[in-house]
């Protein structure tokens, strides 16, 4: 027994000292590259979008002013929301009031996730910062979650955190629609303003939600990749769809907008799969997805374009390259990097979606800070448009900064 | 040793040869059955996509298939001497993910690389000591080992992907090209240079199991600890060296991918583990030491990289690939149980 | 079938023919016997004789590969049957993370659904007459051995509601002779309500007191069945002795004892103390040539002395063994299950134990025809029965497992091999050789130290005989200066400052601090 505990020790004694030096390394490693930008300066040009995000057009007259009786100054401090009348927390009305320091808290579905985690965060900072200044307020900007989607844990999470008065303003991705709504109704009713990022949860009570739409800009993947091929004079015959995910509903939607937007421009193109037939989940462990695209590839030498629902179309586009097939083979894809956009200027990729990670937690912090400090909000899902990069603008913008994706 | 007697007695039977020694088919049923079903399974594929079957899609297969060769080679030592190692998916990932950071901070690539595969091997070394010194059972050791490394790959890369050709400022172009070179190369004939390195450690492995001293005791240990104390073979030693040519061996795993594709990403290798562990299972290792081949490791990782690629060619799914490969391993197993006849372990009746 | 309604003379027991071999090695070679309502059975019987096989054929915990049991007249199989026969065993079968109290209630019967379910009075009644009440709530992991072996009758006890046969297997080796006693009692009466007790023990003079009638177990037979006036301490003794030695006629040459008159010794250690406490030896000088048997009872100290020597206990003192390796010793366990290899086959098992220069080059490479000619001529040489080297070892009996253990640790050219009882359930040809493969190895100038329970094996083989009881050396004689195994038994005994059977029982409370 006592040497049992002995052993137990020397292993805890061990693994904590290993802990301190990875947390020693860690420092060192990360001043490469920080996670919170600073303030953008100039070369990074503002949040990519053909347009500019649509200014607040909010969908209804702002509500009329409650007669403030308790509240001194400042913005008002209610909402009329489809559900009903939303009441802001005694305590961040005192904070307006009093100049306190405010908790803007962003939840994401999986921090440790490569492709969003890091670009979220950046947005949400750098929004948090720019209304900080703006205001004249502190806001202290914090992104949580699982290190990989647990809805459980990130819903824990965010509870324990509203228990504790930790949250001013909340924004929230969601991974599924449900899981969500009782979490989000206690943020609110505790008078907390919350929104949506990224992935939605409708029914819940949050104000608005930020995102592109999968369908349109899946469609407009699709549509662009046709009139290239048209302009080009490249006669695109058959098409195949490959994807991280099936189930999941975004791409689902991906992939039929694609085959409509494209299917318009081509009608004559075949699809030798669709997006519930013939096809799998690659998953995202890079080496995984470049065998699996591979395989699949060498499978269906006859294919001339194949779209990817996400960043997936790096490992398509490098197995096209490595295979020679550059020039009788194509790939559209969404999202971005570095190498996604050498794959662009090479012609192996014709377009790619940035779904815009970044602005969209960007937008959420600019919304708490809306409604905090001037009574501004707006509902439902506010569309953000995705920048797709092609030939003509990939070399315009620095793919690896996280504002850019 | 007094040399009280000689080996070489001239007074004992010569050579008797053939006799003694049974036709591979009947020492390696397992590799036998294996290759069977690899070639029921491929001409399955090819019948269902005649691309299965062309030279391309072969050698694209076979290089899919070293880095889970790689570690499957590690693992196979491991399991032999009677331990378990569920830390070298992390490790895979971890050690590409500290080389490349540490060569985009300036160090030159090869001392980083070589910083990748000392990661590795140290962490076979912890592994190795929490097991041997603090007696902890190398299950709980490389279970929480496999949680602390990834961990650590998150904190280094902050949760996002590298790429160093793309790196703020970027990597020099010859450093790039030797880089590249390790995993990326095309020999002759368009073969991969991965293949060759599978081919070439599974022959160092071949050797080092069961042709030196080391891996006959390595046999020995797992097969009977007690008796290998008895023996006073040191069993220690042998633990350490496994575990830290398993670390060593996710870690070259990991940084040839990494230099294959050029880029990696902090969930790099999570999703090989459990084909790794099918792999030397299928090849007829058993958990709890004692036996197991490189041959048939290696044709275990052949048969799970058949059928991942066929299934990916076909498009029926990740969830089918895995019940596939979860499927193959327990049917290997339960194969086993009714081909070889249950054989009486030494021993006396209690 | 249930206990209250059943008349004494009803229940009867017949066992016959019965048989069962793991693996090669026969542990029953068909006992038969006949037992009726009311007897209380004494089963006494040396090491691997099968006494504990027999055991468990009753108790349905294995089933017999031949032979048939029959109960009350009709045939009846224990592991099929729904009378359980509870067992209390030698060591303790229990769950050490339940209560005293619940793990009376593990395997009674219950739906497995039901909630979990709680002692009731009469398991409480059962533990306070054992005595055991102030530890029923506590988890048993946490409690003395003592405790642990009396938890162990009080389950076989709970139990017996609808039970007509207990088992006890060794079930008193830990406890005190007040303990012992009031357990007899519980076991009396339980005989003298009609059912069957059966009683295994190595304590030969409380089988003599306690049990009506007691058979001794021989290779697997039983080789006595004694009652009344037969049934005496002594005799039980002799039976067991008697019948173990290896009588093949000429088996083994004997020779005069030379330890003494050889000059040099192979091994000394002096002021000997195991680091656990188990034993504390003054002196012990092996000589060149000689076979040294240290004899005493599982507990003496004589198992953990040997292994002590091997460095396999720790032990401090003055030796003239060499701190780091390479040590002059080889060493052998008792139980082959630790001393083979499962997954070898015989001929790399024969050279397993072998390194670099015997059967590997430069770099560690493994030299193949070299291991392979070994392999053969080990198992000439050896004697070794398999059908070629290649036959895996499982398969071999366990004589011949024994040869290839004995032969791989002799493999490594030892001055000196450290063994635990060498012939322990090895069928009587083997015996013979194994006895001379020791004989010849000492004959060419090795020694040999083997820890002994049994005395016609010191007598067939070792030159000299350390006795030692609780953890001390007691005495020291000349094997050579017996004639027959029954002085030397008598010898031994003395020595060991107990009766003629002291060798089969953990030493007498008071007698057994002979001469030190």
């Amino acid at each position: 027994m006592k040497t049992r505990h002995v052993r137990s020790l020397t292993a805890i004694a061990v693994l904590s000292a290993l802990a301190l030096v990875a947390a020693a390394c860690g420092d060192d490693e990360e001043a490469a590259p920080p996670p919170a930008a600073p303030q953008p300066e100039a070369p990074a040009p503002p949040p990519p979008a053909d347009e500019p995000p649509p200014p607040p057009p909010a969908d209804e007259p702002p509500p009329p002013p409650e007669p403030a009786d308790e509240m001194p100054s400042g913005p008002p401090h209610t909402a009329e929301l489809p559900w009903g009348t939303f009441t802001l927390a005694d305590s961040i009305a005192d904070k307006i009031a009093n100049n306190g320091e405010f908790n803007f808290v962003l939840s994401i579905e999986g921090t440790a996730i490569p492709i969003f985690g890091a670009a979220m965060d950046e947005g949400w900072s750098r929004g948090s910062g720019e209304i900080s200044a703006e205001h004249g307020v502190d806001i202290s900007a914090r992104t949580i979650g699982p290190l990989q989607t647990d809805i459980p844990a990130q819903v824990a999470e965010i509870d324990s955190l509203i228990d504790a008065g930790q949250i001013d303003c909340l924004a929230f991705e969601a991974h599924e629609p449900g899981p969500y709504v009782d979490i989000i109704a206690k943020a609110v009713d505790a008078g907390i303003p919350t929104f949506g990022v990224n992935a939605d949860s409708p029914d819940s009570k949050r104000f608005a939600f930020f995102a592109l739409d999968e369908l349109s800009a899946g469609t407009l993947a699709g549509t662009l990749t046709g009139e290239w091929a048209v302009d080009n004079g490249i006669a695109l015959e058959k098409a195949g769809l490959l994807t991280g995910s099936v189930e999941g509903p975004w791409a689902q939607n991906r992939m039929n907008g694609f085959m409509a937007g494209i299917s318009a421009v081509l009608p004559d193109l075949e699809f030798v799969n669709g997006p519930n037939t013939d096809i799998e989940s690659q998953g995202w462990d890079p080496p995984q997805q470049y065998a699996a695209s591979e395989a699949w590839i060498l499978g269906h030498p006859d294919v001339d374009i194949i779209f990817h629902t996400d960043q997936g179309v790096e490992f398509v586009a490098k197995v096209i390259a490595d295979q020679g097939l550059t020039g009788d083979m194509y790939t559209s894809g969404f999202n971005m990097n570095p190498a996604i956009a050498d794959f662009i200027s090479d012609g192996v990729v014709v377009v790619t979606m940035v779904q815009g990670f970044s602005n969209q937690a960007y937008n959420g912090a600019n919304a708490c800070g809306d409604f905090l400090f001037k009574g501004e909000f707006e509902t439902g899902h506010v569309i953000l448009d995705p920048l797709a990069a092609t030939q003509d603008n990939v070399d315009s913008v620095d793919w690896s900064q996280p504002e850019n994706q | 040793m007094n040399g009280r007697q000689p080996d070489e007695g001239a007074t004992f039977p010569p050579d008797t040869g053939a006799r003694r020694r049974p036709a591979f088919a009947v020492r390696n049923p397992r590799v036998i059955g294996l290759l069977i079903a690899i070639f029921l399974v491929g001409m399955s594929f090819s019948i269902v996509n005649p691309n299965f079957l062309t030279v391309r899609n072969m050698l694209g297969m076979v290089r899919a298939m070293s880095s889970l060769g790689l570690l499957a080679l590690g693992l196979t030592l491991v399991i032999i001497v009677g331990e378990l190692d569920l830390s070298i998916g992390a490790i895979y990932g971890f050690t590409a993910m500290l080389a490349g950071t540490v060569w985009i901070d300036g160090v030159h690539v090869v001392p980083a690389l070589l910083i990748g595969l000392g990661a590795g091997v140290f962490v076979g070394f912890l592994n190795a000591a929490l097991t041997t010194w603090a007696g902890i059972p190398s299950f709980i050791v490389t279970l929480g080992m496999l949680n602390a490394v990834e961990g650590m790959t998150l904190l280094i890369s902050g949760a996002r992907g590298i790429n160093p050709k793309y790196a703020e400022p970027p990597v020099p172009a010859g450093e790039w090209d030797i880089f590249r070179a390790l995993g990326a190369t095309k020999l002759p004939l368009d073969i991969p240079v991965q293949v060759v390195w599978l081919l070439g450690l599974a022959i160092l492995f071949w050797v080092l199991l069961h042709r030196t001293l080391f891996g006959f005791r390595l046999a020995a240990i797992g097969s009977n600890t007690p008796a290998a104390r008895a023996a006073r073979l040191s069993i220690t030693r042998h633990k350490f060296i496994v575990f830290m040519l398993g670390g060593a061996m996710a870690a070259a795993a990991g940084m040839l991918d990494f230099s294959f594709l050029g880029s990696t990403d902090p969930s790099a290798g999570r999703s090989l583990l459990f084909p790794v562990f099918a792999a030397v299972i299928v090849g007829g290792a058993t958990l709890t030491g004692g036996r197991a081949t490189i041959i048939g490791t290696i044709v275990g990782a052949l048969l799970l990289s058949v059928l991942s690629n066929g299934l990916s060619i076909i498009g029926v799914g990740a969830f089918a690939k895995s019940i596939f490969i979860g499927t193959a391993t327990i049917g290997a197993v339960m194969l086993d149980r009714f081909t070889y006849r249950k054989r009486a372990r030494p021993g006396q009746a209690p | 079938m249930t206990a209250a309604a059943r008349p004494e003379s009803a229940l009867r027991l017949t066992v016959r023919d019965l048989q069962k071999a793991y693996g090669h090695t026969q542990a029953l070679a068909g006992v038969t016997l006949d037992i009726t309502g009311g007897e209380f059975l004494g089963v006494a019987g040396p090491n691997g004789a099968g006494k504990s096989t027999l055991v468990r054929m009753i108790s349905g915990e294995e089933e017999p590969d031949s032979g048939e049991m029959v109960l009350n007249g009709a045939p009846w199989s224990p592991a099929r049957s729904e009378a359980r026969v509870p067992v209390v065993h030698q060591e303790a079968m229990l769950f050490p993370d339940l209560t005293v109290a619940e793990n009376l209630l593990v395997g009674g019967r219950g739906n497995g659904l039901a909630r979990r379910p709680v002692p009731g009075p009469a398991h409480y009644d059962i533990l306070r007459s054992l005595g055991i009440t102030h530890d029923a709530d506590r988890e048993l992991g946490e409690c003395s051995l003592v405790v642990r072996q009396l938890t162990e009758i009080a389950r076989a006890l709970a139990h017996a509601t609808d039970a007509q046969i207990f088992l006890f297997d060794e079930p008193n080796s830990a406890l005190t002779e007040e303990e012992s006693a009031e357990l007899f009692a519980r076991m009396r009466a339980l005989s003298d309500a009609g059912n069957i007790v059966i009683l295994v023990s190595h304590r030969l003079n409380e089988l003599a007191h306690v049990a009506d009638r007691v058979i001794v177990v021989r290779d697997g037979r039983v080789g006595a069945d004694l009652t009344g006036e037969a049934l005496t301490e002594e005799r039980l003794a002799r039976e067991m002795v008697m019948g173990e030695a290896v009588q093949a006629p000429g088996s083994v040459s004997r020779r005069p004892g030379t330890g003494i008159l050889q000059d040099g010794s192979a091994l000394t250690v002096r002021a000997w103390r195991h680091s656990g406490g188990s034993f504390e030896v003054e002196e012990l000088a092996v000589r060149a040539r000689e076979i040294v048997a240290v004899v005493g009872v599982e507990g003496s100290g004589g198992r953990e002395f040997v292994r002590s020597l091997a460095g396999l206990e720790e032990a401090t003192g003055e030796t003239s063994l060499p701190r780091r390796p390479p040590q002059p010793t080889s060493y052998l366990p008792a139980d082959r299950g630790e001393s083979l290899f499962g997954d070898f086959d015989v001929g790399r098992s024969l050279v397993a134990r072998l390194g670099r220069g015997r059967i590997a080059g430069a770099g560690g490479l493994l030299k193949r025809r070299t291991m392979a000619r070994l392999g053969e001529r080990y198992m000439q040489e050896f004697r070794v029965r398999a059908a070629s080297v290649a036959q895996p070892i499982g398969d071999l009996s366990g004589g011949n497992q024994q040869k290839v253990a004995i032969a791989s640790a002799l493999a490594e050219r030892p001055d000196v091999l450290l063994l635990e009882e060498p012939t322990r359930g090895v069928d009587v040809g083997s015996k013979v050789e194994i006895y001379r493969i020791l004989r010849t190895f000492t004959e060419h100038g090795g020694s040999v130290v083997a820890y002994c329970t049994e005395i016609p094996e010191v007598f067939e083989l070792a030159d000299r005989a350390v006795v030692m009881a609780r953890g001390r050396v007691t005495g020291e004689l000349n094997v050579t200066d017996h004639g027959d195994i029954g002085s030397l038994a008598e010898a031994v005994a003395q020595k060991s400052g107990g009766a003629a059977s002291a060798l089969e029982r953990p030493g007498g409370v008071d007698a057994s601090r002979g001469r030190a």
